[in-house]
């Protein structure tokens, strides 16, 4: 273990102990038959020029690279396993989204925007996570709203050649929590109360949700930091091969 | 992911998969665009017969797929219901020193309706997803000209997400076995350890598979051949039956 | 001179800068049934995907029947050769045994009913009647093996390639595979068989073919290559049991044909309870 592999660890244990983290659900998937048909209908809307502009970007790296499409599907299978996937003792039965941060870190957010909603259709249907209905709202806030963040931030966080580390754990938790504000924002555009502006009701929906969802951002981000760094170790002809290259 | 063995031992497996998608989403959309408690009720009830009686999905894992968005709907249902505020403005206040969580009778009313609707939104889509295999939903997603490109790299996504989940079984098995989740930091240490390997693992095997598909004849296009399931007179009628009863009981409950 | 059905000259194949096959030639005949075998990393795999037309060559020949293939025509070998790849997983895409075996016919740009009758005849031949419309992923290993071997002979190519056929399976579902192997053989299909194996290839092939870092060391007949002490160590081998104890026996006088090698062990033990009853 490296030295700072250490230090995110001791964090992440004073940070478990400080909340007793045990987060047993994904409160980000908007359930099925949440939203009234304007609303779904508006977010599906919104998130078509993100699609389709991403489907034009996979399509072009797959005319280049016919190679590719196995890597793609790959990548979308890796997203939606490592979504599933149990952590034992710190979470029940949770789908985190770790996968769409670090997929956005490492091949850009118009990939995940398709990849992402791919794993979304599959999360409705097989997992019961969100809806289709609801799918163009989830899209919006999972894979396209908190990727692009992720994307964003790690792309400032290099240009200030801040530590990568750092980098990347603000990435995904500032994805996440931006995931999960959207979220907020969308269930409180539908459920507005009499009276009571946009920014109160999201206020409110922000505060059920933060005992689960701060904690989980956090762990997100460091899991995505650790990850990355067993990528670094081990996995570094592959990172190349799909055009992440070394910063820093 | 046993969802999909489910669909293939359900006893309406058989049907037509367009047909079962369109009397899915069709009703699923009846019950978002009505918004009706007698309508929610009876979709529940009635397609929840249905995956049950007809289909003979096990009640346990039926109830269990049910429950996965309890959390949200219990959050999200709070949030609907309750307000915060400074003064004790609802039908019943909780005091917590610094505001008021007021609960109002309409608010409550709204967190159960949209509640029923939810779960009734839920057995449309479980009634297919318990009866028909998701390759043949990507199929039916085919036929309505969705892009080639979408449907390849959701049937190659599909196929990967059970070879993936294989490694990472075994991974954890094995990281168990050498007490990887001894404690909270072990096991965060341990999964990203395993999420590591499992992407290595992921893009080497893309290499692979993809060679294996070139050594087949593959020239950018993934086809295979179906096995044709006709839709049956009976079978469309009652589907058609189902509509109109759906929207009478609206036309009914709305008056 | 019979003209070989396909043929290899001087090929060469590198990853970057580290080569994996230097000056392999090889020619094999309709009908054979070639073991190839070698280390781990000997480039037996890369020599393979070669010949499939998935890796294209740096420098040097295939020939089919005689006319070069050029690097265009790397498809047309596909329809010519089939691999059956060692991890079952690796080949299966579709989502029913069915479908997955139409996968490689439709390939092909046959029609509907052509595709239809190879689909049968393949489940047909590899008895996967039961399991046609199970979804692949939920097969056992001898199950998938055989719906992977399906897979290629549906494509009803030239020549079939087996990457290491029986490992990972149980000894029951190897001898299954090799009774396929031998079925395919008997109905004049010309198979090339990777195998780590050397009991296998001592009574199944009748021609091995040795690979070590990159390069053919040897070529000929099992007894004749397991023989040959130096090419064995090369190439990490052992000499199959049959012969070691056919060997000690003629050592100790017991037996005096040593060139008679049984095949098979029950073939020695035959042998051997035979020279027991003229003993007494």
């Amino acid at each position: 273990m490296t030295k700072t592999q250490k230090r995110i660890l001791k964090f992440s244990i004073a940070f478990a102990l400080a909340f007793s983290v045990c987060p047993t659900v994904s409160a980000m998937h908007i359930m099925e038959g949440y939203l009234p048909p304007a609303f779904c209908i508006a977010w599906g809307v919104i998130c078509v020029p993100f699609v389709v502009k991403g489907f034009y970007v996979i399509r072009k790296i797959i005319t280049e690279n016919r190679k590719a499409v196995t890597v793609l599907a790959m990548a979308g299978a890796y997203i939606f396993v490592i979504s599933a996937l149990k952590i034992p003792s710190v979470t029940g039965s949770c789908s985190h989204m770790t996968g769409t941060g670090l997929g956005a870190i490492l091949f850009g957010s118009c990939t995940v925007s398709i990849l992402g909603m791919i794993v979304l259709i599959f999360q409705a249907i097989l997992l019961a996570h969100g809806g289709l209905t609801t799918l163009g709202a989830n899209i919006f806030s999972m894979a396209i709203a908190g990727p692009f963040v992720s994307y964003a931030v790690y792309a400032i966080c290099k240009k200030c050649r801040m530590n990568r580390n750092m980098g990347v754990f603000l990435a995904a938790m500032l994805g996440d929590l931006f995931t999960y504000c959207v979220t907020s924002v969308q269930l409180a555009l539908t459920y507005q109360k009499e009276g009571g502006s946009v920014l109160s009701s999201a206020a409110e929906f922000f505060g059920v949700f933060v005992p689960t969802q701060l904690p989980l951002a956090v762990v997100e981000g460091l899991l995505t930091v650790m990850i990355m760094m067993a990528l670094e170790n081990y996995a570094k002809p592959e990172l190349k091969a799909i055009g992440f290259e070394k910063s820093v | 992911m046993q969802i999909d063995r489910y669909a293939y031992r359900s006893n309406v497996n058989s049907w037509n998969a367009g047909f079962k998608v369109l009397l899915s989403i069709g009703t699923l959309c009846m019950v978002i665009a009505f918004d009706e408690v007698m309508v929610s009720l009876f979709v529940i009830m009635s397609l929840g017969a249905f995956t049950l009686g007809v289909g003979k999905t096990p009640v346990r894992v039926y109830l269990r797929f049910m429950s996965v968005p309890l959390a949200f709907m219990i959050c999200s249902g709070i949030a609907i219901a309750a307000q915060f505020s400074s003064l004790p403005s609802g039908e019943w206040n909780i005091s917590a020193h610094f505001f008021y969580l007021c609960l109002t009778k309409s608010g409550i009313k709204l967190a159960v309706q949209v509640s029923v609707k939810a779960i009734a939104g839920m057995s449309a889509v479980y009634m297919m997803a318990f009866s028909t295999p998701m390759h043949e939903i990507i199929g039916v997603m085919q036929k309505i000209r969705l892009p080639g490109l979408l449907i390849e790299l959701m049937n190659l996504i599909y196929r990967y997400i059970f070879i993936l989940f294989d490694v990472a079984a075994e991974m954890q098995t094995a990281a168990r076995a050498r007490l990887g989740y001894q404690s909270f930091r072990k096991s965060l240490r341990t999964f990203a350890l395993i999420a590591g390997s499992l992407f290595v693992v992921s893009l080497r095997k893309a290499n692979a598979y993809y060679d294996a598909l070139l050594s087949r004849g593959y020239d950018g296009k993934i086809e295979f051949l179906t096995e044709k399931k006709r839709l049956k007179a009976w079978q469309a009628a009652g589907g058609a039956i189902y509509f109109t009863a759906v929207i009478l009981i609206w036309r009914f409950c709305k008056r | 001179m019979k003209q070989p059905l396909l043929s290899v000259k001087n090929l060469y194949y590198s990853y970057g800068e580290k080569a994996a096959l230097s000056n392999v030639s090889l020619e094999i005949f309709q009908g054979e049934k070639i073991a190839v075998m070698g280390s781990n990393g000997a480039g037996k795999s890369t020599f393979f995907l070669n010949l499939n037309g998935v890796l294209k060559p740096d420098a040097g020949g295939i020939f089919f029947q005689g006319k070069k293939i050029e690097k265009k025509g790397l498809r047309e070998l596909r329809r010519r050769v089939g691999f059956v790849f060692q991890d079952a997983d690796s080949q299966i895409i579709a989502p029913t045994v069915a479908a997955e075996i139409s996968f490689g016919p439709m390939n092909l740009n046959l029609s509907g009913a052509e595709v239809e009758k190879r689909v049968e005849d393949s489940i047909a031949y590899m008895d996967l009647g039961d399991l046609r419309g199970r979804p692949p992923h939920y097969l056992s290993g001898g199950e998938k093996k055989r719906v992977s071997i399906a897979d290629i002979l549906a494509m009803e190519t030239e020549i079939m390639i087996f990457d290491e056929p029986m490992a990972a399976l149980d000894p029951v579902n190897s001898e299954n595979v090799e009774e396929i192997l031998n079925r395919l053989h008997r109905d004049g299909r010309t198979l090339l068989i990777a195998t780590h194996d050397v009991n296998f290839a001592y009574r199944y092939a009748d021609r091995i073919v040795v690979f070590s870092e990159g390069r053919i060391i040897a070529d000929g007949a099992p007894v004749e290559i397991f023989r040959e002490e130096e090419v064995l160590e090369r190439a990490h081998l052992k000499q199959p049991g049959a012969m070691i104890v056919w060997d000690a026996l003629c050592a100790a006088g017991i037996v005096s044909n040593r060139e008679a090698y049984p095949v098979t062990f029950e073939q020695a033990a035959e042998e051997i309870a035979r020279i027991g009853e003229g003993r007494s």
